[in-house]
């Protein structure tokens, strides 16, 4: 357990998954605990200095947590701007980069960077590897679906960005004054190829 | 009552109460950049120290009271005027009808709260442009009510820092010289010129919070503000004390920023005297009204 600050911890070194440890240490009201989050392979603790002590932290081994739920999220692969050159980086057509890329299942690790991005893994490893973009575009458009290294993610917002863009889904995958957030740490990603008429039909629609 | 905002050089934008719970989403705490300046502005008017309020960054704003309105502005020192006539910064100040009110850009510090009775209503974030109206939550009779001196976040270049996760792979002596910063910061992140030396630290995506600096692998520091990603991979060097923060939210774009590092324990301690400090701010202005 690391001080990040004087007002947050990062627990690492975890027994169980970073999700599962996040959501216990919420359930169990330990003085002082304002927020535990999930990140990779670790989890923040976001604390009142004035009162938490870090020796009322338990040890979280296999915890059981709700069954991860399993979300189909359709991209339009026709739009992503760097479908194209990111094959062309992989040494692939771009048809065998979407099969590949829709044959999997990835677990949700964190969400985060924006309000509802989140962090997918792992590629299969005919498509890993790619850096990101040398300069980070200005703004990604909200719906970028995008790989980078062995990981792939979704821009709910538009944001800077630097991760290769292969499509773009049509749904609304957060809503921050709504408190929409469909995907958890944990959940399961699979993404479907749509077309370019289908994403026109789907768009806006959420999760 | 409501005031319309004529013109804005800089950022305006309403700030609520920090958001708690979110981050697993990936939603920042946000909130006032100084929440002491804005604590204070709002206690003056007698609100909740975290009703949400106007902050204002940078630049010169005018805004038009529609109604008799009374506000209250502290924070950054910046001539202020209505009606033409010169007003004091860190006090309520009482708008008639057709008055407007007018900040210069600030001669100490970068931000200026502006807190109307009982709250800002108008929905949190976002930049407000010229023409849109901000409305007062209740209303309230022309009064008085200063702070017996400007905020403490003010002035300051020099901010506290417990070393960060990474202190080991990136040793805390890169920050061991003057900063200035750089045009491009904003809410989401404080931005210091000249670069550090790059690097080629990865680490796994981790926990990120307000005040981590942060060193991307081009050699840029960057501290993470109020609207900063909840979590990152760049390898984080320190982290501003939370006591300091709010100075952090005051320097201005090519001020000087320094950083001196101190142990977790004493980070602590700062903290409570700063709470403390407020608290006795706060029982001053609450026995000025009671006496006025």
């Amino acid at each position: 357990m690391a001080p990040l600050g004087d007002s947050a911890w990062i627990l690492s070194e975890l027994e169980a998954a970073p999700h599962a440890v996040a959501a216990t240490l919420e359930s169990l009201a330990i003085q002082g605990l304002i927020e535990a989050v999930a990140s990779y392979e670790t989890v923040g603790l976001y604390v009142d200095p004035s009162v938490f002590d870090p020796e009322t932290i338990p040890s979280v081994a296999s915890q059981e947590v709700a069954p991860p739920r399993t979300h189909t999220v359709p991209v339009c692969y026709e739009m992503g701007e760097d479908l194209a050159a990111a094959a062309d980086a992989l040494g692939l057509p771009a048809q065998r980069l979407i099969e590949f890329h829709t044959a999997k299942e990835y677990d949700c690790f964190a969400i985060g960077f924006c309000p509802g991005f989140p962090y997918l893994g792992y590629l299969d490893e005919r498509i890993s590897g790619l850096p990101r973009l040398s300069s980070p575009r200005p703004r990604v458009p909200a719906g970028s679906v995008a790989i980078t290294g062995r990981q792939t993610g979704i821009y709910p917002l538009e944001r800077p960005g630097g991760w290769n863009i292969i499509g773009r889904t049509p749904l609304c995958l957060v809503d921050v004054a709504a408190r929409y957030f469909p995907i958890s740490a944990g959940d399961r990603i699979r993404f479907e190829s749509i077309s370019v008429g289908d994403y026109d039909r789907l768009l806006g629609e959420r999760l | 009552m409501s005031l319309r905002i004529e013109s804005v050089f800089g950022l305006a934008c309403v700030v609520g109460s920090p958001t708690v719970g979110l981050r697993k989403y990936g939603v920042p705490p946000g909130g006032p950049f100084d929440t002491e300046s804005a604590a204070l502005a709002n206690a003056i008017l007698g609100n909740n120290l975290d009703a949400p309020i106007l902050e204002i960054a940078l630049g010169r704003f005018e805004a038009l009271a529609e109604h008799d309105i009374t506000v209250a502005i502290v924070g950054a020192e910046c001539p202020a005027s209505v009606a033409a006539r010169e007003v004091v910064m860190q006090s309520a100040v009482n708008l008639v009808a057709g008055e407007s009110l007018l900040l210069e850009p600030p001669g100490i510090g970068t931000r200026v709260y502006l807190a109307l009775p009982g709250g800002v209503s108008a929905s949190v974030g976002g930049r407000l442009p010229p023409g849109s109206s901000i409305s007062a939550f209740e209303s309230c009779a022309p009064r008085g009510g200063a702070l017996a001196q400007r905020p403490a976040s003010l002035g300051s270049s020099e901010l506290r820092v417990v070393p960060g996760p990474q202190s080991g792979l990136l040793p805390f002596g890169v920050l061991e010289r003057e900063f200035r910063l750089s045009p491009s910061s904003d809410r989401t992140g404080v931005r210091l010129l000249p670069r550090v030396a790059a690097h080629d630290i990865e680490i796994p995506s981790e926990p990120a919070c307000p005040g981590a600096v942060q060193a991307t692998p081009s050699g840029e520091l960057i501290v993470l503000g109020p609207d900063g990603p909840t979590i990152g991979g760049y390898p984080k060097v320190a982290v501003v004390c939370s006591a300091d923060f709010d100075l952090l939210g005051q320097i201005p774009l090519g001020g000087v920023v320094r950083f001196s590092p101190i142990s977790l324990e004493r980070a602590r301690e700062a903290l409570q005297q700063k709470r403390r400090r407020l608290e006795t701010c706060l029982s001053s202005l609450r026995q000025v009204s009671r006496a006025t």
